[in-house]
């Protein structure tokens, strides 16, 4: 109740104005003759699926609020090519066409245009994922393929972009809650106030569960997220964000606890010089703790801990211009630089603290020709202080062949810079002399060529979209730990990924809407030395999955989710694995309480029973859990 | 000050006041001035100037046009204290703010009437329903000003199979009119209230229906600049042509026609921001087809 009375108190002067001003507001000619500043200037209007240069899945607010999801891999499961996996069960991971370790380092994730990831641990995009309260997400923008001519770098393998919601957007104070098997305990809060000048949106949430069947993995996960949104002119926005994660595991357990701590801040401005450009700057700092304690046996089978710590910190900061050249030719271009520091003793036996730079420059274009063609192309020079410098192009030819159909044609060269870990790591065990992994440097940036055809089109009388991606992504120099004891990081296989992935979006009438998935995936894979048959299954031959939304009356709203796999293997182990189809089912009513919107909802994981997602010796046990959420 | 055509005993002295001299206001005295003329060439001895410069002390005019709701404002109190004050038709007037100022009693008798510069609700919605026809619910932020429109906007709507959402802003803040209204409406149409729509709420409004792929039907070309999807609205050459054919008809020796939307508009269209939201609009088709549908 607190908010309530802050949100009163906050804009009080704002109504007063409004209301000491009523005499003088009367309409006259003058409203509609007065100039308007350019608000929706050709940079913040996003391109159109049509247009766009490569495939894109969007999940909107209403699918998050309806998915029964707890975190963000739970809503990729049902994005075409995307395979999700457990290390356990506190550790989803998403990569897009598999191809799984235990870190998830190949995928390029945003939230508010700040890319998240550790630089302490390899690039690794899990533990920040983890860190994001679902109902602030506006939508998530999902870029299946490879992108780092627009993107970098990390976007090897795919781009997930979130989006949060202002506090414009949300209500004046939320509260939701879920408790259900497994241990599942998920609670936030979240107040929001302002006028049109500032606006700010603050989340709290614990969320937590006791993780997998005959696996020490209780999860806890706390989060702080600020939001604030200002307005000083019509031409100008600035938006801060401020936040605090921390993701551990195995409090209760005797081998193994982890803890990853995150805290940053963002700054972004765009200004809007006139109505065919637009500049934008962006700053962010991060800083992240790993505490990571494992007992290890020594030969006498005395149980010993040691510890895998460190710290890493980051600061990036990156400019933008956005401009209109010709009538028909946008120009997107930029530069970031970005600072990485990290400090781990025990992952890199080395003392003083480890630094890289990477500095970056950009452009795109998208040049319409006529109606029927768009032409996007850009690249990315990067240049790595410590791998050196590289540049990702990419071409794509866009065709509208009719009215709601386009074809697309592209075509793209990526790299991905080694992490610090895969240059400088020197990791050891007390039980054994020696290093488990001692990286020689010697590592060069992952390449990859990706080629694609695909197809949108858009049946409006039937309520129907469909996408279809034709693809062959061929990997050279992908990194593996080699060696045995100890291992080194070196650049040894090669892959060829080629198939195709659909998505139907149906809405044959306004309660019902179907959501249809299909992937198929055939991998080759060549290692020097010797070849595993874990990478040729490092992601399944197919997937299909189906998503169905139905709103019954009385505000009650059903929903089913399935999904099925081909066969995979799991982390370079040749064990496949037992994977079961899995049915997710949703049951909610929305209903109102006086002036309050309330949602109660029973959500059940996996209904049919447990199965194999991830690591071999772990299954995904069938939980069922209840859902109340408050909107004041 | 300008005196038009020097004046022989036959001619009619008709008054043009303008709430501002230049701009909008002195385009549609123009082209109403232009109107006239063409069917009554040198008839008319014009007086064209800001509406406080006019004094009891000059000749009496025949009939007195306003132009601009200060114009409006200005005349009625001139001749304020008159038994018989000389007819007066106010054009590029909202139609709200005509209202509040007018006469009933010369309304009635019809030496007052008005061309209005908003457009009449129905070819608002019939618009809608021609440039975005799977547009079932049409969304409205109002304040105490533009609460004035909703009757007639709701008989339009019934009428066509529109459902109105409509969210009060001054009650609640922007921010609250707009969560309530947005998820409630396949496209807001703006209605002309300085308390709700000015150059400081406009970027607000526009980002957040964008953000919701909403799209804005405006009420003036700078809507349309600014990031709305559509707008309607009439040139001030437009309503002053209008206007023209009013005092024409008066003229004739008919009485002053009752007051009268504009009959000449134009519909606009933000084509990067028809296309960012997947539509394709061809603004010189939709106002054609509006204007057969007006005038079959």
């Amino acid at each position: 109740m607190l908010s309530r009375r802050l949100f009163a108190v906050l804009s009080a002067p704002t109504l007063a104005l409004l209301s000491s001003c009523a005499g003088a507001q009367e309409v006259s000619e003058k409203d509609y003759f007065d100039e308007l500043p350019v608000v929706l200037s050709v940079s913040r209007l996003a391109q159109p699926l049509k247009d766009v240069p490569g495939a894109v899945t969007v999940i909107d607010r209403e699918a998050i609020r309806r998915s029964g999801a707890r975190d963000l891999t739970d809503l990729l499961r049902f994005v075409p090519g995307f395979v999700i996996g457990h290390i356990n069960g506190a550790n989803p991971i998403a990569n897009y066409h598999g191809d799984f370790d235990a870190l998830n380092r190949r995928l390029q994730v945003f939230v508010d245009g700040r890319s998240i990831y550790s630089s302490l641990l390899a690039g690794n995009v899990s533990h920040p994922m983890m860190g994001m309260v679902l109902d602030d997400i506006e939508r998530i923008e999902v870029l299946r393929g490879s992108n780092s001519a627009a993107y970098g770098a990390n976007a090897f393998s795919g781009v997930v972009n979130v989006v949060t919601r202002t506090a414009t957007d949300v209500p004046r104070f939320s509260t939701s809650l879920a408790l259900g098997e497994k241990g599942i305990a998920d609670r936030s809060v979240r107040a929001a106030w302002g006028d049109e000048r500032l606006a700010v949106r603050l989340t709290a949430a614990r969320s937590g569960d006791s993780g997998f069947d005959d696996a020490n993995d209780d999860k806890r996960v706390d989060q702080f997220h600020l939001r604030a949104d200002l307005r000083p002119s019509a031409a100008d926005d600035v938006m801060l964000t401020a936040g605090s994660v921390r993701h551990q595991w195995g409090a209760t357990d005797m081998l193994r606890s982890e803890n990853w701590r995150n805290v940053f801040v963002q700054g972004q401005w765009r200004h809007n010089v006139d109505a065919d450009n637009d500049i934008r700057f962006n700053g962010s700092f991060d800083e992240e703790k790993f505490i990571d304690q494992i007992y290890h046996f020594t030969l006498l089978g005395v149980p010993r801990p040691y510890r895998a710590d460190g710290t890493g910190r980051r600061l990036s900061l990156e400019a933008e211009h956005t401009t209109r050249i010709l009538p028909d030719l946008r120009l997107v271009w930029g530069g970031q630089w970005r600072h990485e520091e990290i400090r781990s003793p025990d992952l890199f036996k080395e003392q003083t603290a480890l630094t890289a730079e990477l500095r970056r420059v950009f452009g795109n274009v998208e040049w319409r020709l006529g109606e029927k063609w768009i032409v996007n192309a850009g690249a990315m020079w990067e240049d790595h202080s410590v791998a050196g410098p590289h540049t990702a192009p990419r071409l794509s030819l866009n065709y509208h062949i009719l009215p709601g159909h386009t074809l697309r044609f592209g075509s793209t060269q990526a790299y991905r810079m080694p992490t610090m870990f895969e240059l400088r790591g020197n990791w050891r065990t007390p039980s054994l002399p020696g290093s488990l992994v001692l990286a020689s440097g010697g590592i060069k940036p992952e390449r990859l060529v990706a080629n694609e055809i695909g197809y949108v089109g858009e049946f409006r009388q039937l309520g129907l979209t469909v996408d279809l991606r034709g693809f062959e992504e061929s990997g050279s120099s992908i990194a593996r730990y080699f060696g045995g004891y100890p291992n080194d990081v070196v650049n040894k296989d090669r892959y060829r990924k080629r198939g195709w992935e659909t998505q139907l979006r149906w809405k044959p009438r306004p309660e019902t809407q179907l959501l249809l998935n299909h992937t198929v995936l055939n991998i080759r894979a060549w290692a020097t030395g010797d070849t595993h048959i874990s990478d040729e299954l490092s992601a399944p031959s197919h997937t299909s999955g189906l998503v169905w939304f139905e709103s019954l009356p009385a505000g009650f709203e059903f929903g089913l989710f399935y999904l099925t796999y081909g066969a995979m293997t799991w982390g370079g182990k040749n064990d496949v694995l037992d994977t079961q189809p899995r049915v997710d089912l949703r049951l909610a009513r929305r209903f109102k309480i006086g002036g309050t919107q309330a949602e109660a909802a029973v959500v059940t994981h996996s209904a049919t029973g447990s199965y194999q997602e991830g690591d071999p010796g772990r299954y995904f046990p069938r939980r069922t859990f209840a859902t109340l959420r408050l909107d004041f | 000050m300008t005196y038009g055509s020097a004046g022989a005993a036959a001619t009619i002295p008709v008054w043009v006041a303008l709430s501002a001299t230049g701009g909008a206001h002195a385009e549609a005295a123009q082209a109403l001035q232009a109107e006239v003329e063409q069917a009554l060439p040198g008839r008319i001895d014009w007086r064209v100037a800001h509406w406080s410069s006019f004094t009891r002390a000059a000749p009496e005019p025949q009939w007195v046009v306003a132009i601009g709701t200060g114009a409006q404002r200005g005349m009625q109190n001139l001749f304020a204290r008159d038994t018989t004050p000389p007819p007066l038709l106010s054009i590029l007037v909202p139609r709200l703010a005509f209202e509040r100022m007018a006469d009933p009693a010369r309304l009635r008798a019809g030496s007052l009437s008005a061309v209005f510069l908003d457009q009449p609700p129905w070819r608002q919605l019939e618009l809608i329903r021609l440039a975005l026809p799977n547009v079932r619910k049409v969304g409205m932020l109002v304040g105490a000003e533009s609460k004035g429109h909703l009757p007639a906007l709701e008989k339009a709507a019934k009428e066509r199979g529109f459902e109105l959402a409509a969210a009060a802003v001054e009650a609640d803040g922007l921010f609250e009119a707009l969560q309530a209204v947005l998820p409630n409406a396949d496209v807001l149409l703006a209605l002309p209230d300085p308390a709700v729509f000015n150059s400081q709420t406009a970027a607000n409004i526009l980002t957040a229906a964008y953000r919701r792929r909403v799209p804005l039907l405006g009420f003036s070309p700078a809507y349309v600049k600014a990031g709305a999807l559509l707008a309607l609205y009439s040139t001030p050459a437009q309503v002053g042509v209008r206007g023209g054919e009013s005092l024409r008809q008066a003229l004739a020796g008919k009485a002053l026609p009752a007051p009268q939307w504009p009959r000449e508009f134009v519909v606009a269209v933000n084509h990067d921001v028809a296309r960012s939201l997947g539509f394709a609009l061809d603004e010189s088709l939709i106002g054609q087809q509006l204007r057969q549908k007006e005038r079959p």
